[in-house]
């Protein structure tokens, strides 16, 4: 019996660090310096995000064509009865 | 030279890959009753049956799954990656099991105008109105084989699917 497996990547990935490291001095010029990267780290990660997860790629449903609005009234008949089924005698 | 995925038909009769434009699908509120009459949605959608023809030709079925089907720059407008990231090789290579692509009825090499199914989406309709609405739309198109055959296994495929809590690690 086939079995559905998932298809190797056709993209190469790219993988960030996480989170972001922490600043290397806490003094004044070392948060500069964090903010700053971590600043070039969202950019890059802005830019290089349709590389990330590439696995992930998902899409969104389409909206109908057009739609209106109609009064109806609901009947509700309870629970239904099973169909008849036709049992095929393979004697 | 690419043959039609497509017969033209005109009859009251439905079959697995008929391809239904139009077709009304109401939507239920999540609170109503029978009181009373209540405005409900109705969504259009061009819809693609789903259900076995043998069930559909013997009267096993009251109601009739089908699937939207859009064109692809239809799908292309709420879906801009699939335009950016050339998506629709992989669709065509059935990589995407949620979506099939099928050639346009009337230029079937060109894959510009080409249809793609979305089986997340299905919708019941009454065998009755589908019927009715098929006479009323008079010529439409129905899969022919083996795309038929091709079709009803993509969605088989996407029911099939087992998810993993994990997997192997991916070879690099």
């Amino acid at each position: 019996m086939p079995t559905l497996c998932k298809e190797q990547p056709t993209t190469f990935h790219v993988f960030f660090a996480e989170p972001v490291p922490p600043p290397i001095t806490q003094g004044a010029e070392g948060k500069k310096l964090a903010d700053m990267s971590r600043g070039i780290f969202h950019d890059c990660l802005e830019s290089w995000k349709h590389w990330i997860r590439e696995d992930e790629f998902d899409y969104s449903p389409i909206p109908p064509k057009r739609s209106f609005t109609m009064y109806a009234r609901y009947k509700i008949r309870g629970r239904g009865k099973p169909p008849s089924y036709q049992v095929e005698n393979f004697e | 030279m690419i043959e039609s995925f497509w017969s033209k038909i005109n009859e009251s009769r439905i079959l697995q890959g008929d391809f239904l434009t139009d077709c009304n699908v109401p939507v239920s509120p999540p609170n109503y009753s029978a009181k009373q009459p209540e405005e409900i949605q109705v969504d259009v959608y061009d819809l693609i049956v789903v259900t076995q023809s043998c069930d559909l030709v013997n009267n096993k079925a009251k109601l009739v799954a089908a699937c939207p089907i859009y064109p692809i720059s239809e799908f292309e407008k709420g879906n801009p990656d699939f335009i950016k990231r050339s998506k629709w090789n992989e669709v065509r290579r059935g990589r995407f099991e949620g979506l099939h692509l099928l050639g346009s009825p009337l230029q079937p090499s060109n894959n510009s105008i080409a249809l793609v199914v979305n089986f997340r989406e299905i919708y019941s309709l009454p065998h009755d109105y589908l019927i009715q609405h098929a006479v009323s739309l008079g010529e439409r198109w129905r899969l022919r084989s083996p795309y038929l055959e091709h079709f009803s296994q993509a969605l088989a495929r996407f029911f099939m699917r087992v998810g993993l809590p994990s997997e192997i690690p991916e070879f690099k």
